[in-house]
């Protein structure tokens, strides 16, 4: 069946449905039996992309909601508060440091306020300092740049004001801070309402400004909900300075688009070679020589590769994933499947021609061959993109990583605690949008080449 | 004879000489485009191979290679220990869940899948969807559903009025925990077996209908008979692959709780990598290696006499 196919090097069409038998009327058995088949595949089917549904659920979630139980099955939409306090008292009693006590205030108000109710659920945090009914300055802290700060400015287990007083700057400087003392706006007002009265509650008795408060606002915030995806997409860069997920994206392009371009060219020369140029003695030898490796597992290669690979000091370098993944036995199977195949009397017309062996594989072979290279450029792309072992084995500092390791340090490496779920979700998603993109456009040759793949083992 | 054959003409010299041109010529390019990979094979394969050979039989030393040489006193050593023998049954246990959760479903799927009239392609778009999606994903969104503190598992546990579990932190939970998911199915397989119906033969089908057959029965007698070659060729090829279980539950548990989920392959890198005995990780490699080294020419072997 496949196999044969495949040696007569014909692709095997992708499966194509048979007509269905319509010219006959269905008995209530057949109807009843239809019906049922519609039932389970349905059922089932929701069941397959539960864990998808559930990540990108998750995804939503702020670090608190996460953890969660039980759980929501939607996301909530994410509020945003405001918390208004007056400065007038310091005004008149300390104008020389009105200034320095409002950048205190509205650090201590949107930092210690989220640090102390951990369990609300917020998208951002505003607080606005008056005096005298006039807004003077602002300060935002969107929550992704709480859960991304909050760890690496303060280690403590909880904030206090004094904490915030000495890391001023810093505490400013991870949020939106705005000081204008020019102008006259509206006089604030509105009451702590239902919401937000635990904010209220908190002044005076943990959180201690030196202003008064005036209200606490709260407004739904839907851009918010994004908040996850900005954190997943900066918190490499406690790791490593200047990195974000977007680096870890680019050390596993680095590495996929290198493995297709060697597979295409070494393995694809080589299958030519024993397919076209070889005498059949010898291109039975070496055909033989290189398949005989897929009987091998790679475990029984680990650790002498791995020292091999420590030799050639490439031991946390991305050639390091790169080189040892060059020998291809399968792509050279299915290269020369297709090679064999190919109808020889264009190859002797292009010999007679004194065409040399480079110009008639590459101008002749690889025009004619696009299918098959596209269907082993996918296989190697879904290989190398998901690879997860050898990368983690080899890549050990934070600056080569692949995302397939950073996802797996953001959960906390193999142990449960610690595990930042929300952040590793985010980068999970982002990380899966290139593969369902490409299983889009090319989604006729990935099932030819599972179909293939899978059949071979 | 009379014959002058030992000394060849010299037309037949000189057209000898020509093929051997013309050899040259082919051969060449032959060695150049062939050079490339049996140079990355031969260090990236045969060379770790017997590397990996070698190894195993001393007491190896990192600093000072090759160490203290020791027989087959590392074999003896992995055979008789404890550990080893508890790593095999965990992965063979870890594969027989994994086959009777998980190995019938595609089968059931595709054969539900075949009797819809609409939506055929999509609900088969759908089934292979989680295959594009990056491993590491499904089983980190796994792991958080089994959390035993707020993972859903539990919640449908609390729903459903049962005691709450440990899921993957129970060691005697823990390998059927991690191949639970494999009931969802979906994947590759139901791919491959669609294909499979498709080419059963529309005559048949047609003829069982004019003799009055129902669709169970034709799904039943005719479809599912057809594809089980096929069913059966998927489970030779899941053998070969039994003993080298490792990415999923290395991220899942790391092994845990204590050695209950630790399978070979896992052992062979705690050996080398956390407790730097490479001569002992290299012996249970090839311990691996020799048990899979059977299972696949047992596969090459039946396959053969099928299509004999």
């Amino acid at each position: 069946m496949q196999d044969s196919t495949l040696l007569e090097g014909r692709l095997p069409e992708p499966p194509q449905r048979a007509p269905a038998v319509t010219h006959i009327r269905m008995s209530w058995q057949d109807k009843a039996y239809r019906a049922v088949c519609y039932v389970l595949s349905i059922l089932w089917v929701s069941f397959t992309l539960f864990p998808l549904v559930w990540l990108l659920s998750s995804t939503f979630k702020d670090s608190v909601d996460v953890m969660k139980m039980p759980p929501d099955f939607l996301p909530r939409v994410p509020s945003a508060y405001t918390i208004k306090l007056d400065f007038s008292d310091v005004a008149a009693s300390d104008p020389g440091n009105l200034e320095q006590v409002i950048r205190e205030d509205l650090a201590i108000a949107i930092w210690r306020v989220p640090d102390y109710l951990a369990a609300i659920h917020y998208g951002s945090i505003t607080a606005e300092a008056y005096v005298q009914g006039k807004k003077v300055a602002e300060a935002t802290l969107p929550s992704s740049q709480y859960s991304q700060y909050r760890g690496r400015i303060w280690v403590t287990q909880r904030l206090s004001d004094n904490l915030v007083r000495r890391d001023l700057d810093k505490a400013l400087s991870t949020a939106r801070f705005r000081l204008d003392m020019s102008g006259l706006g509206p006089t604030p007002a509105g009451l702590p309402n239902e919401e937000t009265a635990r904010i209220a509650k908190l002044f005076g008795t943990e959180v201690k400004p030196s202003s008064t408060l005036i209200s606490v606002g709260e407004r739904r915030y839907f851009p918010a909900i994004i908040n996850n995806f900005i954190s997943a997409w900066n918190w490499p860069s406690r790791l490593y300075k200047g990195m974000t997920f977007a680096g870890y994206m680019r050390n596993g392009i680095i590495i996929t688009v290198a493995d297709i371009l060697l597979q295409w060219i070494i393995s694809g020369l080589a299958a030519y070679a024993l397919s076209r140029i070889l005498t059949p003695r010898f291109s039975r030898i070496w055909t033989v020589f290189f398949l005989i490796t897929m009987m091998v597992p790679g475990v029984a290669t680990l650790i002498p590769s791995y020292e091999l690979v420590g030799k050639m000091g490439l031991h946390d370098k991305l050639l390091g994933v790169i080189i040892p993944s060059i020998p291809g036995a399968f792509t050279i199977y299915l290269f020369k499947g297709f090679f064999d195949a190919l109808p020889g009397e264009i190859f002797d017309a292009a010999r007679i021609d004194g065409a040399s062996e480079f110009s008639t594989f590459f101008r002749i072979t690889v025009p004619m061959s696009r299918n098959v290279f596209t269907v082993i450029g996918l296989l190697t792309f879904l290989g190398s993109w998901n690879n997860f072992f050898w990368p983690y084995l080899i890549l050990r500092s934070p600056k080569v990583w692949t995302f397939t390791i950073a996802i797996y340090m953001a959960m906390g490496g193999s142990g449960a605690a610690g595990a930042q779920y929300s952040n590793a979700m985010a980068c999970a998603v982002m990380a899966a949008l290139p593969t369902v993109l490409v299983f889009a456009i090319f989604s006729r040759s990935v099932q030819q080449g599972l179909v293939w793949s899978g059949l071979k083992g | 004879m009379g014959m002058p054959s030992a000394v060849p003409s010299e037309a037949l010299v000189r057209s000898q000489k020509l093929i051997n041109w013309q050899r040259l010529g082919r051969t060449l390019p032959g060695i150049v485009f062939l050079a490339p990979a049996v140079i990355a094979f031969i260090i990236f394969r045969y060379y770790p191979l017997l590397k990996g050979l070698y190894m195993s039989l001393f007491r190896w030393d990192t600093q000072n290679p090759p160490g203290a040489f020791v027989g087959l006193n590392n074999f003896s050593l992995t055979l008789s220990s404890d550990v080893f023998r508890e790593v095999f049954v965990n992965t063979l246990l870890l594969y027989a869940f994994g086959m009777l959760l998980g190995f019938w479903v595609p089968v059931v799927q595709s054969l539900l899948l075949n009797e819809l009239r609409r939506g055929y392609y999509l609900f088969r778009f759908l089934y292979v969807l989680p295959v594009m999606v990056p491993g590491i994903a499904f089983l980190m969104v796994w792991k958080y559903i089994w959390h035993p503190d707020f993972g859903l598992a539990n919640a449908v546990m609390l729903i459903l009025h049962l005691p709450k579990q440990l899921w993957l932190s129970d060691p005697k939970l823990v390998k059927l925990t991690l191949r639970l998911p494999s009931l969802l199915g979906g994947g590759m397989s139901v791919l491959i077996y669609t294909a499979a119906i498709q080419n059963v033969s529309l005559e048949v089908i047609e003829a069982a209908i004019m003799d009055g057959a129902s669709a169970w029965q034709r799904t039943r007698f005719i479809i599912l008979p057809n594809i089980l070659p096929i069913v059966g060729i998927l489970f030779v090829l899941s053998l070969t692959g039994s003993l080298l279980a490792f990415d999923d539950v290395w991220i899942m548990t790391g092994g845990g709780p204590g050695y209950s989920s630790t399978t070979l392959v896992m052992g062979v890198y705690q050996r080398a990598f956390v407790q730097n005995q490479y001569g002992l990780g290299s012996a249970w490699a090839v311990v691996i290696l020799i048990c899979t080294l059977i299972l696949t020419l047992a596969r090459l072997w039946t396959m053969r006499e099928e299509r004999m």
